[in-house]
């Protein structure tokens, strides 16, 4: 896949992510295409399992972070809404929010498996 | 060659700390100040604190993460207060959570600033840089004013022991001429400063001297012959009695001595002049008010002017002149406390006797 597509389709912003590795793009793309291997994603879903809350919020908030440095937008933007939501004790939107957040890790995950070009 | 040390010293200061449990986070920090600087990388404030225990002197910065398994940031900023560390080393917290009681926190346990995750690699090292270039000029500065402290004290004790040995060389020189050594005047001015330093100890009134003020008063007694450069050698030197006339000749030292002194230009301004003219003029009263030049008695007496005429007395008595051999020190006590060399106040003696005591019977051993 060529990494045009793959930023159109994760909504990466390449040059400012390039930047925020100071111009070392080959330490982004390390990075970047290490990402599936991360197991934040595990930590979390094993924590949503079992109704561990502050497991689930730590969780959403490391992969939040990490999203955020990788300009993984989508993915930001949905762990952020569950790490919102277990702060101000809104439970009964966490699945919702959980699926949406699962979909696009999921998408992240599969898109940057894939050998680029 | 001490300021080159100072600038070595603090152009050591070349190392960044990041401190971060994500590895990526890390990375991004890192690669931000890999040009022009040494980085240390530790992934929670227990590591932080030993990397920057080993070396604190070259750490010019540390970016610290706030929530870290087994110390995270605010533990890791309590240590640095408790070490008196965070004068010397700023430190940036870097937190998602910009919430206003994280940032107050923050603040009040002693970080310089609080950067946003994620962080813009940019923006981050500009405002570290402005930061780190301010601790290092400001301890560049306190260096500097050190250095400079130590150095004036160092030339103002200089001046004072140039001050110190240009007027024993000068009351050297007259002593030379009456056939006496150096030694007398050194003599004079131990004897003087152990006798006050005992009328201190002992609450004798108007004897509450600084040590300034004694050594002050042990130079100033240095000179208290300085009026025999008047005197004519035959008298000076005259191996037996004088006559009336000479005598008379020789007892105008003491004034001779305060009309010498008074030419100098700083005597107005200098206490150490000011004693020197009242011992200058009064080592040889009596507190009877039989001594010369004023027939002073009693209280009108300053108790150093008393102080040095018994040191004086007592050196005479124990060394050969001309016109007599060197008694013991016994047999001198014994001659000033009958009253044969004039009247002196008991309480002086008696500080004389304790001094020679604490100092052995030697005063030269000092």
């Amino acid at each position: 896949m060529e990494i045009q597509q793959i930023c159109s389709l994760l909504e990466i912003d390449w040059q400012a992510c390039v930047s925020r590795f100071s111009g070392n793009e080959g330490l982004y793309r390390r990075f970047l295409f290490r990402f599936p291997q991360d197991e934040t994603w595990e930590q979390l879903a094993r924590a949503w399992e079992q109704q561990d809350m502050p497991g689930v919020e730590r969780g959403a908030h490391t992969l939040k972070g990490i999203a955020a440095n990788l300009g993984l937008s989508r993915l930001q933007a949905d762990s952020a809404a569950v790490v919102d939501a277990v702060r101000a004790g809104h439970t009964e939107a966490l699945p919702a929010l959980m699926e949406q957040l699962t979909a696009s890790c999921r998408l992240a995950r599969e898109i940057l498996s894939q050998p680029a070009d | 060659m001490q300021s080159k040390q100072y600038f070595e010293n603090s152009a050591r200061r070349d190392t960044i700390l990041v401190v971060d449990d994500v590895e990526l986070n890390r990375v991004i920090l890192s690669e931000a100040f890999r040009e022009g600087y040494r980085i240390l990388e530790a992934e929670n404030g227990r590591q932080a604190l030993d990397q920057l225990l080993a070396e604190p002197d070259r750490i010019c910065a540390i970016l610290l993460d706030v929530v870290m398994p087994v110390m995270d940031g605010f533990a890791f900023l309590e240590e640095m207060r408790a070490r008196d560390l965070l004068a010397s080393i700023p430190i940036f917290l870097i937190t998602a959570d910009s919430s206003e009681a994280n940032m107050r926190r923050g603040y009040d346990l002693g970080a310089v600033d609080i950067i946003g995750k994620p962080v813009l690699p940019y923006f981050v090292r500009r405002r570290v840089e402005s930061v780190a270039e301010l601790y290092r000029a400001r301890e560049q500065l306190g260096n500097r004013v050190d250095q400079q402290d130590r150095q004036l004290a160092q030339q103002a004790e200089e001046i004072q022991k140039l001050s110190q040995s240009i007027i024993e060389s000068l009351a050297t020189a007259i002593e030379f001429r009456s056939g006496e050594s150096g030694e007398h005047v050194r003599r004079i001015s131990a004897l003087t400063t152990w006798m006050l330093t005992e009328l201190r100890g002992s609450g004798y009134p108007g004897c509450d001297f600084t040590d300034e003020q004694i050594g002050q008063i042990a130079t100033a007694a240095i000179l208290h012959d300085v009026g025999k450069i008047a005197v004519p050698d035959q008298v000076l030197n005259k191996p037996g009695r004088l006559t009336a006339e000479e005598f008379e000749l020789m007892k105008t030292h003491t004034v001779r001595g305060c009309e010498l002194l008074e030419q100098i230009p700083q005597y107005h301004s200098n206490p150490l002049f000011r004693y020197a003219y009242d011992i200058c003029r009064h080592h040889h009263e009596r507190v009877d008010g039989r001594g010369y030049p004023d027939g002073l008695q009693g209280d009108e007496l300053s108790v150093w002017s008393q102080v040095v005429a018994l040191a004086d007395v007592y050196d005479a008595l124990t060394n050969k002149r001309v016109y007599k051999p060197a008694f013991t020190h016994e047999k001198a006590m014994e001659m000033i406390r009958t009253g044969q060399c004039g009247q002196f106040q008991p309480a002086l003696v008696d500080a004389l006797a304790h001094g020679l005591e604490h100092h052995t019977h030697d005063p030269e051993s000092n």
